[in-house]
């Protein structure tokens, strides 16, 4: 095998991927774990949001297999619909937890984490606007996988979204939530 | 069903939702949606929450036939 300075590039990308994840989840933790810790309800939730998220992605393959075979000119090519699928999978799954308070886990610094998003949103959308408005994100008129930043920017979006709006709506019999630490 | 029962033993201890939370080590969520009855708490969490309040697990979580 080769190894060309494309494939060493992406290895690169995913190396530095691994070791900033690391780094954020040791950041984000208030007692230094790597480890999230969730009570049994939150475990139980988040087993919900996983299957929901599980059915979705099964139901947008389905539909993007009968549509991409039925249409011609498909906006997305095979890779950036892989990328969508599996955001809007982790969508539904991020803002299901969110809305019944098992998105945060017991030991993690909720400000922290909203400044790390924050920063990995702004950078995504900002190289996937860019990525647009250069047109380097669409070629031939079609989306490819350089677009994959701009739907996880918007996934960000989303995520700040919810949590705004689960602080705006009161919870039914509830205490005032806590945003900070 | 709601449990008024936990929510009165927790407000007479003057424990707001969050320091019970705190105290048996669940999220603040958690507390509420077994006031609200919206979840149904496993024994080891019921035991944990009876400690700190006090309580037997007859007093907080039994509910009679009436009821």
């Amino acid at each position: 095998m080769t190894v060309n300075a494309y494939r060493l590039g992406i290895l690169t990308g995913i190396l530095a991927g691994v070791i900033l994840v690391i780094i954020f989840l040791k950041y984000s933790k208030k007692d230094g774990s790597l480890r999230c810790k969730w009570d049994e309800r939150q475990l139980l939730i988040r087993g919900n949001g996983f299957k929901y998220a599980f059915f979705t992605v099964l139901v947008l393959l389905f539909l993007y297999c009968s549509l991409g075979v039925s249409f011609e000119g498909f906006p997305l090519d095979v890779q950036a619909a892989g990328f969508l699928i599996a955001i809007l999978g982790v969508a539904v799954d991020v803002v299901y937890c969110i809305w019944n308070g098992a998105y945060f886990s017991l030991n993690e610094n909720r400000k922290r984490v909203l400044i790390g998003f924050a920063l990995i949103g702004g950078f995504n959308l900002f190289i996937g606007v860019s990525g647009i408005l250069h047109g380097a994100s669409i070629t031939n008129g079609v989306l490819n996988v350089r677009s994959a930043n701009l739907f996880c920017g918007a996934l960000f979006i989303v995520i700040f979204l919810t949590l705004f709006l689960r602080m705006a709506v009161p919870e039914k019999d509830g205490e005032e939530e806590e945003t900070g630490e | 069903m709601k449990n008024l029962r936990l929510k009165s033993a927790r407000a007479a201890l003057d424990l707001s939702q969050q320091q019970l939370a705190d105290a048996v080590g669940v999220s603040r969520q958690t507390i509420n949606a077994i006031e609200k009855g919206d979840y149904n708490p496993t024994i080891k969490l019921c035991r944990a929450i009876c400690r700190i309040l006090g309580k037997t697990l007859d007093e907080l979580f039994w509910e009679d036939e009436e009821e």
